[in-house]
């Protein structure tokens, strides 16, 4: 009953617009007190806020945070594009296809899904809606494309998995790359889809030389330069995730300084930006902590797995209704709110079920990738909303044929979790 | 009074921010000298692990943790802000900002009293350098101390909007009507 009280009031202080961190801290400490007094509260807060912000293995949060800062800052995002555009734009849809591609190659060099959707509203969609294309079309596959970031590596969202899970990040992030390539493709065959069915919306880019197609990716060397300073680090085994992700913003600083966009108040702008991201981050986590124990003192996550046990249910179905479930919140909460509410909770009820956590983790960032863009709260669709000044309507309407192609592509990688596990099983 | 106390509270957040800009910049350099050194040198810093985790990291959380709160930038699930009243939005921030500063406040009284008796020790954490342990507990009393007086101040301002009916503190962007 008081697990129950705790919960309720959890979820009007976070309905009534308390920020996320704050409403866990506050909830926690209520909770913990009721179960244990005072002196308990004083027990939990005497480590909690420091601890969790005092591990070594944090690092990369505001480190890839920032790479994904001076990224923004080097245009890099703009020369990919018109890159991808010059190579696939000739082909019916081929600036939507040019999309994703773009996505997947900012998302290979910066793991925050709003700033991917950021910068390629601000280049695609115009280049997009120039050329013909319906804005809800545009839009939609702007909002998605964005979403990739959140899954190939480096991911914020899947080293806080890693984190809140105890699972090895750099297996996750690794994890992650095939899903993410797959992901790519699913998005570009939508768009071809899309097109294949409305052949009058599908306009054709202008036609470019080989020369010229070549010429293009003279632009794309800090992509890979950036591509092999972090996953390719990782995958090696030369540096952990933790120590590529100080790579790679340093990486990402020096690009920008090459390229001519660094100045001391920019620099200063990036670091702040990243700072406030940051802590926005580690704020949900302490506060998640504090909850966590309150979680575990009252036995609730036991239950719950005893509970899931006793309903003789094959593991598939059960997982589809985990998925289900943090697919249903995606459209409610924030994304690393879910991952550190749902995760201790979860987790166990997966493990019980015979499935490997690195797996469910890539698995849960994709379906999270469908909460970014699904309404009420698709956190990507109002960034492509504002940067785009696109009506939200508009951005939600271009981007169910994305929902429903990825809720396949989820079926796919339940079905066939090799997807995922293959390449971090080969790790040196 | 009130103008001149958020002229001063903003000018020390914006010290405090600097100094957490220089920590994440710092920790970007170290760890990229100490895998260089590993490889270059066959010789690791053997301090990295220690400074950063136990003095940046928590230095550039506490530090930011009140700039952050006043730019907005803690994440909020802003689903029915938008179509509240102001008043029961004004109720919501009074409430969840006085009830955080409370546990701030808790915050900063335990770890105040922890930083005291440490530097009064002079109790050191002891690995291959021997490193004060007040001065971690201390970055937690200084962020969570700036961050309970900006909530303090939050919560004040929010009541006497209620009271007075006058906009004396804004309530976040996402509240429209």
């Amino acid at each position: 009953m008081l697990a129950f009280s705790i919960v309720a009031m959890l979820f009007v202080l976070l309905a009534g617009g308390v920020p996320v961190g704050f409403a866990l801290a506050i909830t926690g400490a209520a909770g913990l007190s009721a179960v244990g007094g005072l002196g308990l509260l004083a027990g939990i807060l005497s480590t909690t806020p420091l601890t969790t912000v005092s591990s070594y293995e944090l690092i990369s949060v505001p480190m890839f945070i920032l790479m994904a800062e001076f990224v923004i800052l080097s245009g890099i995002a703009d020369t990919l594009f018109k890159a991808a555009a010059t190579w696939v734009g000739r082909t019916p849809g081929g600036l939507g296809i040019a999309t994703a591609l773009s996505g997947a190659g900012f998302g290979a060099i910066s793991g925050s899904s709003t700033a991917a959707a950021a910068t390629l509203s601000a280049t695609s969609i115009p280049a997009m809606i120039k050329l013909g294309y319906d804005p809800r079309v545009a839009c939609g596959v702007v909002a998605i494309s964005g979403t990739l970031a959140m899954l190939i590596p480096p991911s914020i969202a899947l080293i806080l998995f890693g984190i809140v899970a105890d699972v090895s990040v750099g297996k996750l992030l690794i994890g992650g790359v095939i899903p993410g390539v797959l992901v790519t493709l699913t998005i570009a065959l939508t768009v071809l889809y899309i097109f294949w069915r409305q052949p009058s919306h599908a306009p054709r880019g202008p036609a470019y030389s080989l020369a010229e197609k070549f010429a293009s990716l003279k632009g794309v060397w800090p992509m890979l330069v950036l591509l092999g300073a972090v996953s390719g680090v990782i995958y090696t085994g030369i540096a952990t995730p933790t120590e590529a992700s100080a790579i790679g913003a340093l990486g990402a600083l020096l690009i920008t300084a090459v390229l001519g966009r660094l100045t001391r108040g920019q620099l200063m702008l990036a670091c702040i930006r990243a700072l406030r991201s940051t802590t926005m981050i580690f704020m949900i986590l302490v506060g998640a902590h504090v909850f966590g124990y309150f979680f575990t003192l009252t036995g609730v996550t036991q239950q719950l797995v005893q509970s899931v046990g006793g309903l003789h249910l094959p593991p598939w179905a059960v997982m589809s209704i985990i998925l289900g479930i943090i697919l249903l919140l995606g459209c409610f909460l924030d994304q690393i709110a879910i991952l550190v509410l749902m995760v201790p909770v979860v987790l166990p009820i997966v493990l019980q079920l015979g499935y490997d956590p690195v797996w469910f983790g890539v698995v849960m960032i994709v379906v999270g990738e469908v909460g970014m863009v699904t309404p009420p709260v698709g956190l990507n669709a109002f960034v492509v909303a504002r940067y785009a000044n696109r009506p939200l309507a508009e951005v939600f309407a271009g981007v169910w044929p994305h929902v429903v192609a990825h809720i396949f592509l989820i079926a796919v990688l339940l079905a066939a979790p090799q997807l995922v596990l293959w390449l971090p099983s080969h790790m040196r | 009074m009130i103008a001149t106390l958020t002229r001063w509270m903003n000018g020390f957040e914006r010290v405090s921010r600097s100094v957490a800009a220089i920590c994440l910049l710092a920790v970007m350099c170290i760890v990229f000298t100490d895998v260089a050194a590993r490889y270059l040198i066959r010789s690791p810093l053997t301090w990295s692990y220690d400074l950063i985790g136990m003095y940046l990291m928590p230095a550039l959380f506490y530090l930011a943790l009140s700039d952050t709160l006043a730019a907005d930038h803690h994440v909020a699930v802003d689903l029915l802000r938008p179509h509240m009243p102001r008043w029961l939005a004004r109720i919501f921030e009074i409430a969840g900002s006085a009830a955080m500063a409370g546990v701030f406040l808790l915050i900063v009284q335990i770890y105040a009293q922890s930083a005291w008796e440490k530097f009064h020790t002079d109790a050191m954490v002891l690995s291959t350098i021997q490193w004060p342990a007040w001065i971690p507990d201390a970055i937690v009393v200084l962020g969570a101390m700036t961050i309970s007086l900006r909530l303090t101040g939050r919560a004040i301002g929010h009541c006497l909007s209620l009271a007075t009916g006058r906009e004396l503190v804004q309530i976040p962007a996402s509240v429209e009507n």
